[in-house]
């Protein structure tokens, strides 16, 4: 099977500055502020994962929450053999999933609306545009059936998607964060736009 | 690229309305500190509690507990091992076990033959009813001056007993 190879997106990869290692080591001996200092530089990305997983809020709040306080309390275990926000992401992760497997009967979409900036998004804007099939789709039912298809995805494909297409992380990143080989990465991700790319055809304008 | 390879632009710049939304506006001004808060908390409940002292003596308890939490195989194993070790025991204090059985047999020591020699006659006089104990003759009890049975503690007076006079006699 020939699968799609995406452009290799390393510029979006997240940084991590000299100091982490200091802020770590600091949090490992019990100092709250560094650990703060860590909260706030990863909390958006966490919790974006965790809601893109759960499409919502609430749920995302408290399981972002509960990774990093389950981050500190797992600190001492930390060997440094990955970078500390793979293995903060790794933490996420496992939570959301458990918590997704233990509640797979309730489905509910509680969605935020859109913010001011996705009404000007070029690509956004040329996606519902005069070449889409369906003119009178406007955002937010582009929204909502962009995220029931999510929501059809297994977990580990929806992950793959949302944390390559929606975070940009890399398949190798990707795969550190999964405990899984870059092959398995780039077949769920293949597999997984396949799925999507039937269920949204209407939305999506032809090639 | 390849001709054969289905082309994901399209669904990639709808993904990417994903990245619009976003919690509402100063959501993560309080984020962190409720997060430490929450970090504080568990802390001084850790303290407080007798199960959080417990967990701090003995760290790899502590270990073991997030092992589990986190690996949900090893509370699988645990638990089969626990209904597999119950399992066993029941079968085990189920079954007419010739170990369980020999501990009550006689031991052949020399004083178990020479109990084992005394006569059918002699047995029978040395049961009591269940009623009675006995008194050894090197009892300092001045009365009971036999090795003879007596009855039980209440209901009667006891055979052998004298009764003391305590009134003048003449002086």
């Amino acid at each position: 099977m020939i699968m799609a190879e995406p452009v290799a997106r390393n510029d979006s990869e997240p940084s991590a500055p000299a100091d982490e290692d200091v802020l770590v080591r600091r949090a490992r001996t019990g100092d709250l502020g560094a650990y703060d200092e860590l909260v706030q530089r990863y909390q958006e990305r966490i919790y974006a994962t965790v809601y893109h997983m759960t499409s919502n809020h609430e749920d995302a709040n408290d399981l972002a929450q509960e990774s990093f306080i389950k981050a500190f309390q797992a600190l001492k275990s930390f060997k440094g053999g990955s970078s500390f926000y793979t293995w903060l992401y790794r933490i996420a992760v496992n939570k959301t999933i458990n918590f997704l497997k233990q509640r797979k009967n309730r489905i509910h979409m509680s969605l935020n609306d859109l913010d001011f900036n996705a009404e000007h998004d070029p690509d956004l804007v040329a996606l519902i545009s005069d070449k889409t099939p369906r003119r009178e789709a406007d955002l937010t039912e582009l929204q909502e059936k962009l995220n029931e298809a999510l929501m059809k995805l297994s977990e580990p494909h929806r992950l793959v998607v949302v944390l390559h297409d929606v975070q940009g992380l890399s398949h190798d990143e990707i795969a550190k964060v999964m405990n899984c080989n870059i092959g398995t990465v780039r077949s769920r991700l293949f597999y997984a736009r396949q799925q999507l790319q039937a269920w949204l055809s209407d939305y999506l304008k032809p090639t | 690229m390849n001709e054969n390879q289905p082309n994901f632009e399209s669904l990639r710049r709808l993904l990417a309305l994903k990245r619009h939304e976003t919690p509402p506006p100063g959501y993560f001004n309080n984020f962190s500190s409720q997060v430490m808060a929450r970090i504080r908390a568990g802390e001084t409940e850790m303290a407080d509690g007798w199960s959080g002292r417990l967990l701090a003596s003995m760290p790899w308890l502590l270990s073991a507990l997030q092992a589990v939490e986190t690996r949900p195989v090893f509370a699988g194993g645990f638990a089969t091992a626990l209904c597999a070790l119950l399992l066993f025991g029941a079968v085990i204090a189920q079954r007419p076990d010739s170990a369980s059985t020999a501990f009550l047999q006689p031991v052949a020591t020399p004083e178990a033959a020479s109990f084992a020699s005394v006569t059918p006659a002699a047995q029978s006089t040395s049961v009591l009813p269940a009623n009675q104990f006995m008194v050894a003759d090197n009892s300092t009890n001045p009365v009971f001056s036999s090795f003879q049975p007596v009855a039980a503690s209440f209901g009667q007076i006891p055979v052998g007993a004298q009764f003391v006079n305590y009134s003048g006699s003449g002086n």
